[in-house]
């Protein structure tokens, strides 16, 4: 265990159909329209972070809906991609369940996604990883602050 | 340039405008506006006109007021260096004719700005220790071209608006 993560191995019970949702900051920017799926991607420095692996939920685990209640601030959106996108990147998925003794809200679909960022966090490398995993990354959840079309 | 300071004294009221609360910069422009009413009392407001760039900077500056875990992830607040950077790249080398950008929070501190147009797209971030990256990528060059930028790199913004919509 590093930095109280988990260890960086691939989970490989988990199937590369499963979807990862991930919450994105309510801002009309944070949303990208991609006319080739007629949706909205998140932008992709919503998913850049050099601190360490990426948080996501498991859609096995729970609804798009829960994963946008685990933050009660805001109605933030939420985004999904599939697993199998991720370790086409040469990402690991890792289960990482909270439990309530971390005195944090229980989640027992939070999971990691690591990479490969050259400060050896577990943090997705931005151009070859993040970015990839963003652009084809799906808004399934709208929260608040839409962007005007 | 700074707009000269207004000061006015119709109707026995005087207030003056202060250039100094606006930013400086070389695309800076302020429009005074005089309202009177029924010859009754003057404001004089120096504002920015009302641009997307106005809008950006309204932004920055909400986007200071960010507390930690903002991101429901833990992060911190965008640091005191990125908005700055920022503010000061929207209010002095950025114009009014140049195309928004979509600016968002990094998770790790930083502002990150991106335009697209069709396939290419050009990302510039002020991160949170006062470097700036710049990725370009494109559907001929998927992987994109990443490299650092000085301050200096910035003033030469049309050369990437350029390459953006070159055909």
């Amino acid at each position: 265990m590093q930095n109280g993560n988990p260890p960086d191995v691939d989970d490989l019970s988990i199937p590369n159909e499963e979807l990862l949702y991930i919450r994105i900051y309510p801002d009309p920017d944070a949303l990208v329209w991609d006319p080739s799926t007629l949706s909205h991607r998140p932008n992709s420095g919503c998913l850049k972070d050099t601190r360490g692996p990426l948080s996501v939920d498991l859609s096995s685990k729970c609804t798009p809906e829960e994963t946008q209640a685990g933050c009660t601030t805001a109605r933030f959106h939420v985004a999904a991609v599939k697993v199998g996108v991720a370790r086409r990147y040469n990402c690991r998925i890792v289960r990482d369940p909270v439990t309530e003794e971390s005195g944090e809200p229980p989640n027992p679909a939070h999971a990691l996604i690591f990479g490969d960022h050259e400060n050896g966090s577990g943090a997705l490398r931005y151009k070859s990883q993040a970015k990839k995993i963003a652009l084809e990354a799906t808004v399934i959840l709208y929260g608040d602050q839409l962007p005007p079309h | 340039m700074t707009p000269p300071a207004v000061t006015t004294s119709d109707f026995g009221q005087t207030i003056e405008a202060r250039p100094a609360m606006l930013p400086s910069g070389a695309h800076q422009r302020s429009v005074i506006k005089v309202f009177a009413q029924d010859g009754q009392g003057v404001q004089v407001f120096p504002l920015w006109d009302n641009t997307w760039r106005t809008g950006i900077l309204e932004k920055l500056s909400r986007l200071g007021s960010l507390q930690t875990d903002w991101n429901s992830y833990g992060s911190p607040p965008p640091s005191s260096q990125s908005l700055r950077r920022a503010s000061w790249f929207v209010s002095s080398v950025l114009s009014d004719t140049a195309p928004r950008p979509r600016v968002v929070p990094v998770a790790d501190g930083g502002i990150l700005f991106s335009w697209t147009h069709r396939d290419r797209e050009v990302e510039i971030q002020f991160c949170s220790d006062s470097t700036i990256e710049c990725l370009m990528t494109s559907s001929e060059d998927p992987d994109g071209t990443e490299k650092a930028l000085e301050v200096a790199d910035l003033m030469q913004i049309d050369n990437y608006f350029s390459w953006l919509t070159r055909k």
